[in-house]
């Protein structure tokens, strides 16, 4: 579990998912805010900014890759972000790093590898 | 001119061959089976029933025409010598032009008839229309692929979510338990992580099921993915020196599935204590390698007529390939399919 705690931003549409991942966070001692759908999310993040953005690619209103180009358009700050998506194709993990996610978790992922990614994010801003 | 009864018997052996001879002819163009008969030089003498209703030919129309006009593959015939159907053996299976030019799926059989006083030999050739048998293949495993692709879908979407939750839940819980210094949280750490261990299992179970994604290179990948998951249990590995692309997704669903049906008998049945998967070009072909070390035989080789045998010579045919299955006891078995690149 990471040292520092972070502002997480997570976009999920799938209940039992966002729940969980949303409670497992918490629970790391990390600020966690959520969303189901796109436009939710660009207006939370737009309200206050988040330190970690991990989102699924499957949206109701668009998808992660749309999600992160329109955060990127209108200049929200969200320094790390990790797409997640259940069975991906490389063509959809090379669309990942294109809109600009740091890592592209395939699902159903561990909770350890998760938490890799999560201490990376947390060790960056130590850094910073 | 008085006989010797050495001379008498062998009279008597020439006329009952004759006669059997004759009862098979006549059994042979009275049968449902296209049955055709051409002389020495290639060319067409007896056209049955059998053949006008499977290739659309009467046979006023075909009799002393070359063979090649109605079956084209055989073209180099030259004074009886050369066929590109092999005369005596069992042809795979080849397509043939009707005579409204549209194509049939047929199994070849072909034998040399020998010269007699009336002919200076030929070959008799019976043709069997595989149509229906092609199309229930077919149909078998495509229901077959749909059933693995449900399955491995409803445990991607259900259960593994479903153990997922009680994963991430667990872990947090211990993470929680730690920080109050519980004398529980090392147990309920272990039971995270069989949880977790139980979510790896069934990922690799549905992954299996349903692989990821065979696109053009998505078979390398996935047969890496499949040595990965074999080799928690048996050690197994992936060799593929030069990129090899299978550009038709439903080729490299079958040599992926091939791949994992002799893994799994190579795991449950031969005793292996190696596997190898290998991917590789082989002239204009691809050929997919399986080899394992196990000494004792499986059911793929011990019971070639069987249903898992049969299924993945389906598979290998269904890729206008070739699959051949050795055992050595002293080697182990090993499975090689060809087929086009």
């Amino acid at each position: 579990m990471s040292s520092r705690t972070l502002k997480i931003f997570l976009v999920e549409n799938h209940d039992d998912t966002l729940t969980y991942l949303a409670d497992y966070l918490a629970e790391c001692g990390h600020e966690v805010r959520s969303a189901k759908s796109m436009d939710a999310a660009l207006q939370a993040l737009a309200a206050e900014p988040a330190d970690l953005l991990i989102s699924d690619i499957g949206l109701p209103d668009g998808d992660g890759w749309q999600l992160l180009r329109r955060v990127k358009e209108m200049n929200l700050s969200t320094p790390f972000s990790i797409a997640m998506s259940g069975y991906s194709t490389r063509s959809d993990i090379e669309k990942s790093r294109l809109a600009g996610y740091r890592h592209h978790l395939i699902k159903p992922f561990l909770p350890d590898e998760l938490d890799v990614l999560i201490q990376e994010a947390a060790s960056q801003f130590q850094q910073a | 001119m008085i006989s010797t009864s050495r001379e008498n018997l062998e009279c008597e052996h020439l006329e009952d061959a004759a006669g059997f001879d004759g009862a098979l002819m006549s059994l042979l163009m009275n049968s449902s089976l296209a049955c055709i008969v051409s002389d020495h030089l290639g060319h067409i003498q007896q056209w049955n029933r059998g053949a006008e209703a499977l290739l659309g030919w009467k046979a006023e129309e075909v009799l002393q025409q070359p063979l090649s006009k109605v079956m084209p593959e055989v073209r180099s015939f030259k004074d009886g010598a050369t066929f590109d159907v092999a005369p005596g053996a069992s042809r795979p299976e080849v397509s043939l032009p009707n005579k409204n030019g549209q194509t049939v799926r047929v199994k070849i059989d072909s034998t040399t008839l020998p010269a007699t006083t009336s002919r200076k030999g030929g070959h008799l050739f019976l043709i069997q229309d595989i149509t229906e048998k092609k199309f229930l293949e077919k149909a078998l495993l495509e229901a077959s692929e749909r059933e693995q692709r449900r399955i491995g879908q409803e445990l991607h979407d259900h259960l593994c979510q479903h153990l997922l939750g009680a994963a991430f839940a667990a872990k947090a819980l211990a993470g929680a338990l730690d920080r109050d210094q519980s004398e529980h949280a090392p147990r309920l750490h272990d039971l995270a992580r069989l949880v977790n261990d139980g979510v790896s299992q069934v990922r690799d179970i549905s992954r299996g099921l349903h692989p990821v994604e065979l696109d053009a290179s998505g078979l390398m990948s996935s047969l890496q993915e499949l040595a990965n998951r074999v080799a928690h249990s048996t050690p197994c590995t992936f060799r593929c020196e030069r990129h090899v692309l299978v550009r038709n997704t439903s080729d490299a669903l079958n040599a992926y599935r091939i791949a994992q049906d002799v893994v799994t008998v190579a795991m449950q049945q031969t005793g292996a204590e190696s596997i190898e998967i290998a991917l590789t070009h082989s002239g204009s072909s691809i050929c997919l390698q399986i080899s394992d070390d196990g000494k004792t035989e499986g059911e793929l080789t011990a019971d070639p007529a069987g249903f898992a045998a049969k299924t993945i010579q389906y598979r290998a045919q269904a890729m206008n390939g070739t699959l051949v299955l050795r055992f050595d006891p002293k080697k182990g078995t090993q499975a090689v399919c060809l087929f086009p690149s």
